[in-house]
């Protein structure tokens, strides 16, 4: 059974970096890859409902208008249950703490170790 | 009519020639009584000038006998009735001598209380006016004059003679008759002679007693002097001194009962031990002797600890003058002055160092921050560089895979040549995936300048951190090249109290200088080193109370002093590309000053050693985060 999987991220290259990543999982149906390239595009896409199940979002924390850090305290407002995974190529304490305040399950920073990424993302439950 | 005779006419004639001859005796008799009378005139005139001369030479030093002298003389050559002197005190006249003083001395009382002003009224002020012979033929007929007492008094003709000194009017002599007659030619000379002689007489006493106070000025002086002066004669007896000498010197009231000399006076000194306990009067004698006619001087310290000038001056006619000036104080604030220079210059010094510190500190923290900028800006590109270039290495697996079929049927040569551009595109794409990660690499060394304060701060055991680093940093080492090998010598002071730190920034540092040492003592020892050299690093601790110190010395390749200014500039490296980021002294300048208030230094011989000094402060507080 596939299930979904969101990436929030101002910079299109990474969707494309996401997508390549993802090609055989997507392809063998492990994951359905969702992008949104704004804050507000992902709480749209949240809000009108992702199939199949979206058990996870990564999210960018740099972002114009609402940035990251905004958006994962909206989603844990809406969606308390759904796990947040930020990335960041900001890797220092204040941000982290922050994200981890806000509820975010995992703080990754950039260049992202997919294989570590992988790894989490396995361990993740199939159903939010 | 009978003729006169032969013989009358002889007689008659022999009388008018006799008559003749006794009118001639006559007018010559009353021509030699004229002159007989002039002659005694004259001789009365001379004997009273040279009467006036003699008091003049008897009394030099008072001037009211001789104007007594000239008053009356005058008055009783000139057949005057009353007579007076008056003498100018500032503005005005005043009488100083006068017929009345003894005539009538109830008048003279009031007649000294005048104050005669210069002006036609008067006779003495008609003269100070006009600074001439004043000659009043008869008061009662000048319209001018306006003394009614005077006139009330009898008095008709008057003759004022001005004294004059340089054109000036020093007083007046005045004589007036109770009848009217005029002066004549020669009574007015003659008052105007003895006129001059009382000027004279006047001169003379003032310039005698000005000697008397400019004596017991001059003493005034001397005694007040701030030095001590001492003369000696011609014949080097001591002839004058002065109050500050005996004091400057100590001499007792006793050594100046007695008359000395020269010697006397050095034989005394030497003996009271004035010029050292040792010294010999004789060999003192013998230095000052040849130098009496020089002019020098010299400055020595007296048995009390003062110090003395003395000054020798010699004196035309022979002899010369010592002159003693106590210039202790002198001494001193002009050593009090060259102290202050001293420390003004060394405060100047300070101030100079610090402010090159403080630029030296700006230039790394702008240095610091551009670096992080930098490496943000860098870091995005570099991800995607790196992520697409390991995705393109297993796209190109996954490409041979799918491919594997059709390259089966590929004829050898073919199938040869794909492989060979597929292993060249994965070899590539290794290549960019290594030299990517060397660059992720130096820009995550860049973005620890912005980290900030990010280390936690905990109280820690210095010692403990060093030693641990220390270890970590010789077996990293190790592990990296088997053959490396250095001698540590570790002096950690036991003293060391536990300091409020963060221990991971401060272990980065630790690391970063003790790898630097070890690669400077390791290229010596493969470079110039000698068998003999042995690869040492001296690591110390010491508790300084506020701060405390870790001093870290390779006996290495050392640093040259030109390069020293820019030891702790990001990117600079004395290591071969590739082999050092240049950022390691850079994050640690920032982690020492920056995060935790604390400071280094670097001490270096080239060829000889190295020797970085951190200071950390206890109250250390971050001195701004320079994300």
């Amino acid at each position: 059974m596939s299930v979904s999987i969101l990436v929030v991220d101002d910079e299109p290259d990474v969707t494309e970096m996401f997508r390549q990543r993802f090609r055989r999982e997507a392809r063998n149906g492990t994951y359905v890859m969702h992008f949104a390239n704004s804050g507000d595009a992902a709480l749209n896409l949240l809000s009108n409902g992702i199939e199949p199940t979206l058990i996870v979002i990564l999210s960018d924390i740099n972002m114009p208008e609402m940035d990251g850090l905004d958006l994962l305290a909206e989603i844990k407002q809406r969606w308390a249950d759904l796990p947040v995974m930020m990335v960041t190529a900001y890797g220092d304490d204040q941000r982290r703490c922050r994200a981890r305040e806000l509820g975010a399950s995992e703080f990754l920073t950039k260049p992202v170790d997919f294989d570590l990424l992988k790894a989490r993302l396995a361990q993740l439950p199939r159903v939010a | 009519m009978q003729p006169f005779s032969e013989r009358q006419i002889e007689l008659v004639r022999t009388f008018a020639d006799q008559a003749v001859i006794a009118i001639e005796n006559a007018r010559l008799l009353g021509e030699l009584q004229a002159r007989t009378h002039d002659l005694e005139e004259s001789l009365e005139y001379q004997t009273a000038t040279s009467d006036v001369l003699n008091v003049i030479s008897r009394s030099t030093a008072d001037v009211q006998p001789v104007l007594y002298t000239v008053m009356e003389t005058a008055a009783r050559l000139c057949g005057a009735d009353v007579a007076n002197i008056t003498i100018r005190e500032g503005e005005v006249y005043r009488h100083v001598a006068s017929t009345f003083s003894t005539a009538d001395p109830e008048y003279w009382a009031i007649q000294r209380q005048r104050r005669i002003v210069p002006g036609r009224g008067s006779l003495p002020g008609r003269v100070a006016l006009e600074g001439r012979v004043v000659h009043i033929p008869d008061v009662r007929a000048d319209p001018d004059f306006a003394l009614p007492e005077v006139v009330a008094a009898g008095i008709r003709t008057g003759l004022g003679v001005p004294l004059l000194r340089e054109g000036a009017v020093l007083g007046t002599i005045n004589l007036a008759r109770k009848r009217v007659e005029p002066y004549t030619e020669r009574q007015i000379e003659l008052v105007r002679t003895f006129a001059d002689q009382a000027v004279i007489a006047i001169e003379n006493a003032r310039l005698l007693g000005e000697i008397p106070q400019r004596q017991a000025e001059l003493r005034v002086t001397f005694d007040n002097m701030g030095d001590g002066v001492v003369m000696f004669d011609e014949s080097l007896h001591l002839a004058a001194w002065n109050k500050n000498f005996q004091e400057l010197l100590d001499l007792p009231n006793d050594f100046f009962a007695e008359p000395h000399d020269f010697e006397t006076y050095i034989r005394f000194l030497t003996g009271r031990g004035e010029f050292g306990a040792d010294a010999d009067p004789e060999a003192e004698l013998a230095r000052l002797r040849p130098r009496f006619g020089d002019h020098y001087s010299f400055e020595r310290t007296r048995p009390d600890g003062r110090i003395i000038e003395v000054r020798h001056n010699p004196m035309p006619d022979g002899g010369f003058v010592l002159i003693y000036g106590d210039i202790t104080e002198r001494k001193q604030s002009e050593e009090e002055i060259r102290a202050a220079r001293d420390a003004a210059e060394a405060a100047l010094a300070d101030l100079r160092r610090a402010q090159d510190r403080l630029i030296q500190s700006e230039k790394m923290a702008s240095l610091g921050q551009l670096t992080a900028g930098i490496a943000h800006e860098i870091k995005n590109p570099l991800n995607f560089v790196n992520n697409f270039a390991g995705l393109s290495v297993e796209l190109l697996e996954e490409l041979r895979e799918t491919a594997r079929p059709a390259i089966a049927t590929l004829g050898d040569e073919e199938r040869a040549e794909l492989d060979e551009i597929v292993a060249m595109l994965t070899g590539n794409l290794e290549k960019i995936a290594e030299h990517g990660r060397r660059a992720d690499g130096i820009v995550k060394s860049m973005l620890e300048h912005s980290r900030g304060v990010s280390g936690e701060r905990r109280e820690v055991d210095l010692n403990a951190l060093v030693d641990e680093a220390l270890n970590l940093a010789y077996h990293g080492a190790r592990a990296q090249d088997a053959s490396f090998n250095i001698t540590l010598e570790r002096d950690l002071d036991p003293a060391v109290a536990p300091i409020e730190l963060a221990p991971q920034e401060m272990t980065r540092v630790f690391l970063n200088l003790f790898g630097n040492g070890f690669y400077a003592a390791n290229k010596r020892a493969r470079g110039n080193g000698g068998a003999a050299y042995r690869p040492t690093l001296q690591v110390s601790t010491r508790d300084l109370g506020e701060a405390v110190e870790v001093r870290v010395r390779d006996n290495g390749t050392g640093i040259a002093p030109e390069i020293r200014d820019q030891l702790f500039q990001p990117f600079f490296t004395t290591k071969p590309t590739g082999e050092g980021t240049g950022l390691g002294l850079s994050i640690t300048w920032d982690i020492v000053t920056q995060q935790h208030g604390g400071s280094i230094e670097v001490d270096s011989e080239p060829g000889e050693f190295t020797e970085f000094t951190i200071r950390l402060p206890r109250n250390g507080q971050a001195a701004g985060s320079s994300t």
